[in-house]
């Protein structure tokens, strides 16, 4: 309880930096702030700020505003706070491209031979995730799917995007990647849906996702080629 | 070739040479008069001293003869009828040229032609005895010897287009006298001024035009046809002094240093087969090969052209220092110039420049860099670079001097040229942080040494700890070990062109960003820990770095060291495999854990949020 107490404090304290507010918490909703690695319980009335993940139970919901905005996450979901903002396809591509930067290979071959100074498959270390990884994924694909219902699909897409390379297991989600797919197509990012439809038909899909894809495919590579 | 030969311009006024060493030419001529007279014509030698060129011809075959006779006979003994005759006889024996070369464009010189004019005359001699008188063929010969001199000059407009103007006959001296009997056949040397354009209009093709005041003529082309090792040249004159003209066709081979060419003398007008007085008395003799007289002829030029110099092929222009050394940068300036000059091809062939360098102090033998290709007249830029060897180690700045040097066919370098060189200390850096990346390595096995001491005092930790967090576990033992309790210690100059290299840091405790962040990649590439500098560049010139590490953890592992998906960024290897990188601000000093959450708020902050590696405000530098 104490310790609850203090957390709630700390997310007091940092009223000042935050920009939206905390209208309404129904169920359990837990927030992650900064670089915290702590989930803290949340509150109505509090403020949050863009660095806060915030993280909804089943058949819980919050309703935040700030910015002219007003969004509900609803129940199991998580969302980076960061994402409420509008963003134009311009800065939408460029994010894109940045996070293509980041993870470019490095030049050098991969030739360095591990390190055999420690090895053995002890896992006395391990830590024990507070939420499953694979389920902050799901959640968080969910928070995006959300994003992109309430008009927010640049940041929905770049959520989606970043969840698939940090939890990669969601990229096995085929539902959702068809979902995001064709968000990219609605905002005519027609590259960079051809490059996911791609990615989509390896996956094992059934009959009628396999036709969709593949309409979709053919139609993206006649639209790219001017066809 | 051929203008050198024949003509009343058979001689080079100007001794204008092209030879760059030595030649030696042989000219053999048949001449098809009846009966028809081969000779050895000329025998010629000429050598180039830096500026100046020497020529010296002996020439047996540069003569003309008449034997005319007189409307006289004597009756000998025998009652047969004696001739009396005129004997004419004109020789020149030897020539000499020198010329000077004032500059790339002018030259000047002169030509000495040395005559000798001989004339015999048959007179009746009476011999009186005590019962008779008889009378005697007597021959009186008179000689007159002849320094002629030719002097002009040469002007290069361009390369392709020569000028030549020169005058004859206007400086002669006369060793001799002659009686009035023979004054009407004395060589004659009217004043004359020529003209001559030599023309190229295109490398294989040369034309020429000549005109003489002393109303000559001549028009002649030629085209060269190279092949492989070999080149052959065909060509034609045309000559008229208004009352003689002819052709000479050439056609000529040259193969190496040998070269050979045929050429024959048709005149178009009557020739006269024999000479009367009445002739040599208004006409006379001004040109021994080339007269009235004349008959066609057949010559054969043979010339050998020895190059016991080297030939300078290119030349610098310029060299411009366009770096100085960071000695530490070993490998840097191999792939970027230290210096760029400017060269020129002389030749008039395509010439494959080898350029080459040597530092002094840095370099103990010549580094070369990459051939290039210099089109013939044309210049070309030449970048040079260097290695600088790891044992190389000075605490402070110096000036030094770099030797260029430009190598073509020749076995010594055809150009060289000296230019001073600052060498910064081994602590030096340009302020590029992909440079950081030569510190780092440079202290490697100190590195992973001390690395390895430090973690073997952790090895029940690293022994118990879950294999895939290696990395991530090390670098964390590493980063306490060695950074936490360091100082921030700016640089002395208050500048950041110093970097300290890991050792000093150590030793000292303390450095500023790009130090301890060189340290610490040091320690970590050293036991096979991959890491990045992140470069921040602010828009006021400030600067800043920090690291990224690979924890070698894929993305699914990443729970196993932190809950919050925001303090990690995921790269791929060269492999495409998906790992986990974490930033660590090396500055702050506090922990590994502090120093992670800094590094990770300013990258969120700069690098994705504020779109800096897309506005390459930030940048991410492998360092290997």
């Amino acid at each position: 309880m104490k310790k609850i107490m203090i957390m709630t404090a700390i997310l007091a304290c940092s009223l000042f930096a935050q920009s939206y507010k905390i209208e309404k918490v129904q169920g359990t909703v837990k927030a992650l702030i900064g670089n915290s690695e702590q989930w803290v319980d949340v509150k109505e009335g509090t403020m949050v700020s863009s660095s806060t993940v915030l993280m909804t139970d089943k058949n819980a919901l919050i309703v935040l505003s700030g910015r002219g905005i007003k969004f509900t996450l609803k129940p199991s979901a998580a969302l980076s706070v960061n994402s409420l903002k509008r963003m134009t396809i311009d800065e939408l591509l460029l994010a894109l491209a940045m996070e293509e930067i980041l993870s470019t290979p490095a030049k050098k071959k991969d030739d360095k031979s591990i390190n055999t100074a420690i090895y053995g498959t002890n896992e006395s270390g391990t830590k024990t995730a507070a939420v499953p990884t694979n389920l902050l994924g799901d959640l968080k694909l969910n928070g995006a799917r959300q994003l992109a219902e309430n008009g927010f699909k640049e940041t929905a897409i770049l959520t989606a995007k970043e969840t698939y390379r940090k939890y990669p297991d969601t990229q096995k989600n085929i539902l959702t990647r068809i979902y995001f797919a064709e968000q990219m197509m609605q905002l005519s990012l027609f590259d960079e849906a051809l490059t996911e439809y791609s990615q989509i038909q390896n996956l094992p899909l059934n009959d009628p996702q396999t036709k969709e894809v593949h309409e979709k495919l053919d139609f993206l590579k006649k639209k790219l080629s001017g066809m | 070739m051929n203008k050198d030969f024949i003509f009343s311009t058979e001689s080079n006024p100007t001794n204008f040479s092209s030879v760059k060493d030595l030649a030696i030419d042989v000219l053999f001529g048949t001449e098809f008069a009846s009966p028809a007279a081969s000779n050895l014509y000329a025998l010629g030698i000429t050598k180039t001293f830096g500026g100046s060129n020497i020529f010296l011809r002996y020439s047996p075959g540069f003569f003309k003869e008449f034997s005319l006779l007189k409307n006289q006979s004597i009756v000998g003994e025998d009652s047969s009828d004696i001739s009396l005759k005129t004997d004419l006889k004109y020789y020149e024996y030897f020539s000499a040229g020198y010329s000077y070369k004032l500059n790339e464009k002018l030259s000047g010189g002169f030509t000495l032609k040395y005559f000798n004019e001989e004339f015999s005359q048959d007179a009746v001699g009476a011999v009186f005895s005590d019962t008779s008188i008889s009378f005697i063929r007597e021959t009186e010969t008179e000689t007159m010897k002849l320094w002629n001199i030719q002097f002009g000059a040469d002007y290069l407009f361009t390369p392709s287009l020569r000028l030549s103007l020169s005058a004859s006959n206007f400086i002669n001296m006369k060793n001799g006298s002659l009686s009035e009997t023979n004054k009407p056949y004395e060589l004659r040397t009217p004043k004359n001024v020529r003209f001559a354009l030599y023309y190229q209009p295109f490398q294989t093709v040369e034309a020429n035009v000549l005109y003489e005041t002393a109303n000559a003529l001549q028009v002649s082309i030629g085209k060269t046809f190279i092949f492989d090792k070999m080149s052959a040249n065909i060509g034609c004159n045309y000559f008229s002094d208004f009352l003689l003209s002819g052709i000479q066709p050439s056609l000529s081979f040259q193969y190496g240093n040998i070269c050979a060419a045929v050429s024959g003398v048709v005149y178009f007008s009557d020739i006269q087969k024999t000479a009367s007085f009445a002739d040599l008395t208004a006409n006379g003799i001004s040109n021994l090969m080339h007269n009235k007289f004349s008959s066609n002829k057949a010559l054969l030029n043979v010339s050998y052209r020895l190059n016991t110099e080297t030939e300078r092929l290119v030349q610098f222009v310029d060299v411009t220092i366009s770096n100085s050394i960071f000695p530490t940068f070993t490998e840097h300036f191999a792939n970027e110039p230290f210096a760029v000059a400017r060269v020129v091809n002389l030749s008039d062939k395509p010439v494959s420049v080898k350029p080459s360098s040597k530092i002094d102090k840095i370099n103990s033998e010549l580094i070369y860099s990459p051939n290039v290709l210099v089109q013939p007249k044309d210049s070309a830029t030449i970048p040079f670079y260097t290695v600088v060897s790891e044992d190389y180690f000075s605490p402070k700045h110096e000036i030094s001097f770099v030797n260029f040097y430009v190598t073509t066919e020749n076995r010594d370098a055809d150009d060289e040229m000296q230019k001073p060189l600052l060498i910064n200390s081994s602590n030096a850096w340009d302020g590029e942080v992909s440079n950081l990346r030569y510190f780092v390595k440079r202290d490697f096995n100190f590195s992973s040494a001390m690395a390895k001491r430090l973690l073997a005092s952790h090895k029940s930790e690293l022994d118990t700890t879950n294999s895939a967090l290696s990395n991530f576990l090390q670098a964390k033992i590493l980063f306490t070990e060695i950074i936490t309790g360091m100082l921030y210690i700016a640089d002395p100059l208050a500048s950041n062109d110093r970097v300290q290299f890991p050792h000093e840091t150590i030793d000292v405790k303390g450095g500023d960003c790009d130090d301890l962040s060189v340290c610490l990649a040091s320690l970590y590439e050293s036991i096979g820990i991959e890491t990045a500098f992140v470069d921040y560049r602010g828009n006021d010139f400030s600067r800043h770095v920090h690291l990224l590490f690979n924890t070698n953890l894929s993305p699914a592992e990443a729970g196993l060291i932190t809950q919050n998906d925001k303090k990690y960024y995921i790269r791929k290897n060269s492999l495409g495999e998906e790992k986990i990188w974490i930033p660590l601000e090396t500055t702050e000093r506090s922990n590994f854990a502090n120093a992670w959450e800094k590094g990770v708020e300013k990258f969120s902050s700069e690098a994705l949020d504020q779109l800096g590696l897309i506005k390459g405000t930030v940048q991410i530098i492998e360092i290997y």
